[in-house]
């Protein structure tokens, strides 16, 4: 075989296993290049950013919010920020851990609000709630969500499958109802129900947190 | 006692497995920055390796794009600012705007020369060359290797490759790291080892003779790395995961320093790459039949027309050169 050439014939040769399968933890240089491309050409760099830690921030978002498109609008955000304000500049520390520490911060902010404000009334001005109000305790933003998913993991099946294509994949109720033949009015109700659930079991656990909360805004 | 937390022990906790007292640990253990830092990197590691939905990445950066030219104050649109007390000449501003002008502009269009040392072969060529480490490249034909001028002052030491090299890096004192770049994204990561890189039309192998390497591509949307051992032969090409083959024999892959070259079953048409890599010239075959021919066999040749000869010889064929074209043909053409 000539050895000047990457072979065609090769290329279908199995990869040695466990090989790509360690690739799931890149190494810090990166960051280090991501750091100097943003700086020496912000915008490419944001470019680099993105494809280095869109995919792992947006998942991380979506256990808070359990919406795509809510979590995927959040790191946008974060990202905007980050870019317009030039902190990429400012950062000392890594950037992952800035941009981690934004999500959770703002994903949990608006689990709050949304297991606070009243659910008939849509436009709730806690909404505007102040953002530095935050948990002492890292592990209490995994609780948090992890108790978000055990309600849904309470959920009886059908309700939950509504749920959660609605919340998550933002489907229309007209296209759900359609789906499973059932009326619009029936996958309203479920929904509401759902959230309901998921509303009560996590107050439970966090009435406390959120009663401070009430109290520090009034 | 300092708590002592694992990846593994991290992981049972994002998995919601940890109980009350270990969550207590970790909150303690995260008090530290440099342990906050290896938190959120088992945190990235997780969130990649138990990913909730597949995001569509290319979007969110078109997104961003788009954000960013809706935000953007329009051209031509100024900021009014308040009249300067004091007015200098129009003449001078002009003269020095042009000579600002003069100067960027000489700067930009010859920054790769100001800013980078380019070492290159010409077609045919094989030569060696030291860097300002210490260590040996020896470049292939055609080949172009591109080292920063500023390398000693940083400490960095980047090259960046197009075509095919051997790398005798030397290792430091201070174990500072040696990297390649190539053009498709592939960067290799060493102290001080032997091994060898081809990159051509976008595609990057590399061969480890001697020592260790880590080399980083990228695959879609993730950015991959990969240990390489001694033997360890790994092909890259856009947006395909990585080929790895193992125990090749790294001398083969520098056949081409004595200017050897070894083809065992190779066809005439890949052999046609070569040509052009190589030489610049480019094949051309009197019937379909001579393309998909093979050869096997081994020779040395200093250049173009020992090369073309060689071809022939092993092959019962003949070549007409004209100019940067070669046509082949059988011999009872």
């Amino acid at each position: 075989m000539n050895p000047l050439v990457p072979d065609e014939e090769n290329h279908d040769l199995k990869s040695r296993p466990g090989i790509d399968d360690n690739a799931a933890f890149p190494s810090d240089l990166d960051e280090v290049f991501i750091r100097r491309t943003l700086i020496s050409n912000p915008e490419q760099g944001m470019e680099l950013l993105y494809l280095r830690y869109y995919q792992p921030l947006c998942t991380h978002a979506v256990k808070f919010v359990r919406c795509r498109q809510v979590a995927e609008d959040i790191v946008s955000d974060i990202f905007y920020t980050f870019y317009t304000r030039r902190m990429f500049e400012k950062i000392t520390d890594s950037y992952r851990a800035y941009l981690f520490r934004a999500v959770r911060n703002r994903g949990y902010n608006y689990l709050r609000w949304e297991l606070d404000k009243n659910a008939d009334l849509e436009d709730d001005n806690r909404f505007n709630a102040p953002e530095h109000q935050q948990p002492d305790m890292i592990t209490q933003y995994e609780e948090l969500y992890q108790d978000v998913e055990k309600a849904i993991e309470l959920l009886p099946h059908q309700r939950k499958s509504i749920y959660l294509q609605f919340q998550f994949e933002g489907k229309p109720v007209k296209e759900i109802a359609k789906e499973l033949l059932l009326s619009t009015r029936t996958i309203e109700t479920q929904i509401y129900r759902a959230k309901q659930t998921i509303r009560d079991y996590v107050r439970s656990r966090w009435l406390p947190a959120l009663l401070l909360f009430s109290i520090l805004l009034f | 006692m300092k708590p002592t937390i694992s990846r593994d022990f991290i992981f049972e906790y994002f998995s919601g497995r940890a109980t009350s007292i270990q969550k207590q640990l970790i909150d303690k253990w995260v008090k530290d920055p440099s342990n906050e830092d290896a938190f959120y990197r088992y945190l990235e590691e997780w969130e990649r390796l138990h990913p909730q939905y597949v995001v569509d990445v290319p979007e969110g950066i078109r997104n961003f794009r788009k954000l960013l030219k809706e935000t953007a104050p329009a051209a031509g649109e100024e900021i009014p600012q308040a009249a300067p007390a004091r007015r200098r000449s129009i003449k001078a501003w002009i003269l020095a705007a042009s000579v600002t002008l003069l100067l960027v502009s000489a700067a930009w269009f010859g920054r790769e020369s100001i800013l980078y040392t380019a070492y290159r072969t010409n077609p045919g060529e094989v030569k060696p060359y030291e860097l300002p480490d210490g260590s040996v490249v020896t470049l292939n034909a055609n080949s172009r290797l591109t080292v920063s001028r500023f390398w000693t002052i940083t400490g960095n030491r980047e090259v960046f490759l197009s075509g095919e090299a051997e790398f005798k890096v030397r290792r430091t004192e201070e174990g500072r790291k040696f990297t390649v770049r190539t053009n498709n994204d592939v960067e290799i990561v060493v102290l001080g080892t032997i091994f060898t890189v081809f990159n051509r039309h976008k595609r990057t192998a590399v061969t480890l003779n001697e020592g260790k390497v880590q080399l980083t591509h990228q695959v879609g949307n993730t950015i991959k790395t990969i240990e390489m051992a001694p033997g360890d032969k790994i092909m890259v090409e856009a947006n395909r995961p990585a080929v790895v083959e193992s125990g090749k024999d790294p001398a083969k892959t520098t056949l081409w320093k004595e200017k050897r070259f070894e083809f065992d079953q190779t066809s005439l048409e890949n052999i046609s790459g070569i040509m052009n890599d190589y030489y610049n010239l480019t094949a051309a075959f009197a019937d379909t039949d001579v393309r998909s021919q093979t050869i096997t066999g081994s020779f040395v040749a200093a250049n173009a027309d020992e090369f073309l000869e060689s071809i022939c010889l092993l092959n019962g064929l003949r070549y007409q050169k004209s100019g940067q074209i070669v046509t082949f043909y059988k011999e009872n053409h």
